[in-house]
């Protein structure tokens, strides 16, 4: 039981980052081969019978009873959600932390104070209760600081949307999942030569997420949203335990996606190819690394890490204007958003990147926000040009001189969103495309055009407050001719977000995309939401490499 | 109004709507001893198969409010209950955490940790049958009665579920009505000068209340009972000019709200707006460092995630020693430096024990510079040290400090940086636990003894273990802003601070 010990909140496991974060001492054998046989024909389900099914009258009649109420209190405005998420994260072939969680929360707009009420309660008392307190919280804010707030018009919403998916992971027991697990464990040798060799499925997470929501413009629309991942690793040492290798194998990327992404990665045929992958690894020579400016191939990974850290928090609109000032800071693409506009160049010009709601598979993908908008499909980043932010339906009113310029009337992009029913409804990243390049440009042949420089893969990169400077670290090899050679010990990269993507050079093409997992803090009370980027490989020049330990 | 809203708050929630799903609210914004202990005997009455039934609850009220670009923008008022329920038969157990707390999703809850628990039975087979035990009638009090009572090798897994003692744990006063009593209209009234007062120095303002009360009880079939309620209260504001080219911060938390001077704090942060407009670049390099105490908590609260033995033992950190030991006894840092907590520090305040239920003993991580003791859990005290109580970490902590004042440091030094806190810090390296970060929200130059200019930001790559050893001058410990966990520390002034490179971040 010392595993319990440590057993987090789920509040703890999303400030880990992940529902899948990794604990010590859970005890090792869980599973055997064959215990869904065993348990063939009574093994349980999920158990469905709960209390409150979302895509229900009740739950459509408690939405309705919070926003009812609040408009009678006086609002002008008012959106409620009902939320039922379930999850299961696992470590090996244990269920780390199976949670489910339900709640109600209403918003609601007076005189132009936002309020806000939620609790787990979801009965005909507490709706309607919540509805007046919200009403109560935002007509005392409305007094002390008085101010206008346009939500502007749109269609009212109806309808159900679930993502789509082929499996829903819930459908499968616990066994099954769990032989999934076992199953692929057995398949590693445990000795190849003078190596040792492990590896398997160390980690999974499943989450599905019922989701009503409802407006005082008439919407009313439920959802049913999904989430999965994992991770797939071989490992390599010496028969003495020493210089450890780690190859991750593909396609378990988090993604809107349901068990199939399980199978859809094809994780038996990979292992071969991570084995002899993480056994050429331990061959490769070292070298320490040299400080200095070099052109650097970026694989998919890191350059969709790249973009999100420089574009994915820098382009709200709500940063820039300083309204996350006290929390997560504010934007090198502010406080003017006008003279950003159309103005500032931020990358050359192959360079755009497009907020996708609607991109298949994405963590941020959903058929409406929080506030009944349908999300569109809009470029931010237009050949190296800022062009537009992410926007609420109140934040559309901050741009209106941009999109009076540009001939059109300005539309939310669809970018209000909570991570439950508990949580107040912000404006949070889209899922982020990168354009790909023209030609059919890959890893490979990146690196074979390249006479001096360094191979990045898999970075880890952060940024500070603006998102104006960040650093990184990764798997960096030389390339010396075309060619990859000896792995560089010790580095990272600095770079500031103004300059980084004016010294793109080439882009790969689009059968080199990837779809990479990425997540936010943001609020006070702070909120962790998810979103995808689809990015490719790239040559930047001039990186600044720098030594990890020193800094510099 | 105050008061009424207060009222209306507490008293809505008194009965169960017929026709409702009846959820059981609690009679207060949460849940109180009496509520946790009758949902906790609703579970175990819904228990197939025998065995202990152990709930963990953290039950929640939060009231908010949040200001920026000199509004009000929103604010919140939110409950919420986070339920684990755990069944435990012989040494098997299964976990599930749920919110919801009616009789429908309770039962389907408890199902879910037997249906859990079941895999283990079945799939442990063997490993787990042998350790199925009755719990001993009275304490064990030594390892070798451990041992015999337990007669074989792996004790690891039994050991906490079937060991009971009863552990004693303080009784802090940490639940102020001040707080709880701070509703939407009081918030909104403490937040409305403290914009206008930032309007009124033509700077813009973004700062952020939050209140909360919490019940947390960790209550089992085995005779376990402990309840905390504790109430927390935070305040942070940012003050920034409309050009973006100057910002200034400060920020407490206390679980008492009327300990939080949240006048002043923003005066502090306008005033350092204004003193750090407009900075000059100056050349990275190491630097002596004043580290105001919000510094010292942001570099120094990584230390709170190394300071334990199987950590230590197992090779990681710098607290790990050679071969399987731990720096305990050691020399570590300078010998004016004890870091610790106390349950009953008045000007700490955290519950007395863990979320799920491990109790937390007054201890000093390091006595005088010396590593004294390091966190384990009790598997770790039954197999180690002979005893069958463990010592977790709270993450709360207090340093001791010295009595030099901040202008003295100052005053005393001919040339060097002065912090007020950093930001998007992270571990470089968990081995000499290296971190890096951004300095953000004020720095200056000192030259001469005296304050010469504002400095643009640095990014940092340092280490607490290098800036404790390193350290010249102490100041009064005072409470700093880490709503994770209660922290008191100095400022300090070290030497040779490494800022790496320039940041044109404001």
């Amino acid at each position: 039981m010392t595993f319990l010990n440590k057993v987090l909140t789920r509040r703890d496991a999303l400030r880990a980052g992940s529902a899948a974060a990794a604990y010590a001492a859970l005890p090792a054998s869980l599973t055997r081969a064959g215990l869904s046989a065993r348990f063939a024909g009574t093994a349980p389900r999920r158990a469905e019978h709960r209390a409150l099914a979302v895509d229900t009258d009740t739950v459509r009649d408690l939405v309705h009873r919070a926003i009812d109420a609040a408009m009678h209190a006086g609002a002008s405005y008012a959106d409620a959600r009902i939320t039922r998420t379930v999850s299961e994260s696992f470590v090996g072939a244990g269920l780390l932390l199976d949670i489910e969680r339900l709640g109600i929360g209403v918003r609601v707009l007076v005189d132009g104070a936002w309020g806000f009420a939620a609790s787990p309660y979801c009965d005909s008392d507490e709706a309607p209760q919540l509805g007046r307190d919200a009403v109560a919280q935002a007509r005392v804010n409305a007094r002390i600081t008085p101010r206008r707030v346009e939500l502007g018009d749109y269609p009212a919403a109806t309808g159900h949307w679930v993502t789509p998916i082929r499996i829903d992971p819930f459908t499968l027991s616990l066994e099954e999942k769990t032989d999934f697990v076992v199953s692929l464990a057995g398949l590693f040798p445990t000795h190849i030569r003078d190596r040792r060799i492990g590896g398997g499925l160390t980690s999974m997470f499943f989450q599905r997420q019922e989701r009503a929501t409802g407006t005082s413009n008439d919407s009313y629309y439920t959802q049913t949203l999904y989430q999965a991942g994992g991770e797939f690793l071989v490992n390599a040492t010496t028969m003495a335990g020493e210089r450890p290798e780690i190859v991750v194998g593909t396609g378990l990327e988090a993604a809107g996606a349901g068990w199939e992404l399980m199978l859809d990665a094809k994780l038996r045929e990979q292992i071969p190819g991570m084995v002899e992958q993480v056994l050429a690894q331990m061959l490769l020579p070292h070298k320490p690394v040299e400080i200095g400016r070099y052109d650097v191939v970026c694989d998919a990974v890191t350059i969709a890490n790249l973009v999100d850290v420089t574009i994915a928090r820098a382009t709200q609109i709500d940063r820039s204007l300083g309204y996350e000032a006290n929390a997560g800071g504010t934007s090198y693409l502010g406080p003017d958003p006008m003279a950003h506009l159309g103005t500032t160049v931020l990358g050359a010009p192959l360079f755009t990147v497009t907020g996708d709601r609607q991109m298949a598979g994405g963590l941020a993908t959903v058929k409406w926000d929080d506030e009944g908008v349908e999300p569109d499909v809009f470029p931010i980043i237009k050949s190296g040009r800022l062009v537009d932010y992410q926007t609420t339906r109140e934040q559309v009113a901050w741009l209106e001189p941009w999109y009076k310029k540009g001939g059109h009337p300005g539309r939310s992009h669809g970018c209000a969103w909570s991570s439950e029913a508990l949580d107040i409804p912000l404006q949070t990243a889209p899922n982020l495309t990168l354009e790909p390049g023209a030609q059919d440009l890959g890893f490979e042949q990146m690196v074979a055009g390249i006479k001096k420089g360094l191979a990045i893969t898999k970075a880890q990169v952060s940024t500070d407050f603006q998102s104006r400077n960040g650093s990184g670290g990764a798997n960096v090899r030389e390339i010396v001719n075309g060619k990859l050679g000896a792995v560089i010990d010790g580095s990272a990269f600095l770079f500031d977000s103004t300059h980084l993507w004016k010294n793109l050079v080439a882009l790969g093409g689009a059968s080199s995309r990837v779809r990479a997992a990425a997540s936010e803090v943001k609020g006070q009370p702070s909120q962790l939401n998810t979103h995808s980027i689809s990015a490719v490989p790239a040559v930047l020049k001039d990186m600044i490499i720098v030594d990890s330990q020193r800094g510099f | 109004m105050s008061q009424f809203l207060s009222r209306v708050l507490d008293s809505r929630r008194t009965h169960a709507a017929p026709g409702a799903l009846s959820p059981r609210h609690p009679a207060s914004r949460f849940l109180s001893q009496q509520e946790c202990a009758e949902l906790t005997d609703r579970a175990a009455a819904l228990a197939n198969g025998g065995g202990d039934t152990r709930l963990q609850i953290e039950s929640t009220w939060t009231g908010n409010i949040r200001y920026a670009q000199n509004h009000v923008t929103t604010s919140g008022d939110v409950r919420d209950n986070e339920v684990s329920v755990l069944r435990d038969i012989g040494g098997a157990f299964g976990l599930m955490i749920a919110n919801q707390i009616d009789d429908v999703d309770l039962e389907a809850t408890v199902r879910r940790a037997e249906h859990l628990l079941r895999i283990r039975q079945e799939n442990g087979g063997a490993e787990f049958a042998e350790h199925y035990l009755p719990p001993p009638q009275e304490p064990l009090k030594t390892y070798r009665d451990v041992r015999e009572y337990i007669q074989e090798e792996d004790r690891r897994a039994a050991m906490a579920s079937l060991i009971q003692t009863e552990e004693g744990y303080a009784k802090p006063h940490i639940f102020f009505d001040t707080t709880y009593a701070l509703g939407a209209d009081e918030r909104a009234a403490a937040v409305a000068p403290l914009i206008e007062a930032v309007k009124a120095a033509g700077m813009v303002a973004a700062g952020f209340i939050q209140v909360s009360a919490h019940g947390r009880a960790v209550i089992d079939t085995r005779g376990k009972s402990l309840y905390y309620p504790y109430t927390k209260a935070q305040y942070s504001v940012s003050v920034r000019n409309p050009q973006g080219t100057g910002s200034g911060w400060a920020g407490v938390d206390w679980n008492d709200w009327t300990r939080i001077d949240a006048k002043r704090l923003s005066e502090i942060a306008l005033d350092k707006c204004i003193r750090s407009t407009n900075p000059v670049a100056i050349e990275p390099g190491r630097y002596t460092a004043i580290l105001e105490p919000q510094a010292v908590c942001d570099l120094t609260q990584y230390l709170m995630d190394v300071l334990e033995r199987n950590l230590a033992e197992g090779g990681t950190g710098p607290f790990a020693g050679p071969k399987g030991q731990s720096k305990i006894g050691q020399h570590v840092m300078d010998e004016r430096i004890t870091i610790g907590a106390d349950p009953m520090d008045p000007d700490l305040g955290f519950p007395p024990f863990s979320p799920d239920g491990h109790v937390y003993h007054a201890v000093d991580w390091i006595k005088n510079g010396v590593l004294t003791e390091l966190a384990y859990y009790r598997p770790y005290a039954i197999h180690n040290l002979g005893k069958n109580t463990g010592l977790p970490n709270s993450y709360s902590y207090r340093m001791s400090g010295g009595t030099t004042t901040l202008d003295e440091m100052i005053a005393t030094t001919a040339r060097g940086v002065l912090v007020t806190r950093f930001s998007d810090t992270g571990v470089v390296d968990p081995n000499s636990l290296l971190v890096q970060g951004y300095t953000r929200d004020g720095l200056w130059l000192i030259e001469k003894g005296k304050i010469s200019k504002a400095i643009k930001n640095f990014r940092f790559v340092e280490s607490p273990m290098f800036v404790l050893n390193n350290i010249e001058q102490l100041g009064a410990p005072q409470r700093v802003f880490r709503p994770l966990a209660a922290t008191i520390v100095p400022p300090i002034k070290a030497r040779d601070f490494r800022f790496t490179s320039l940041s044109e971040a404001v």
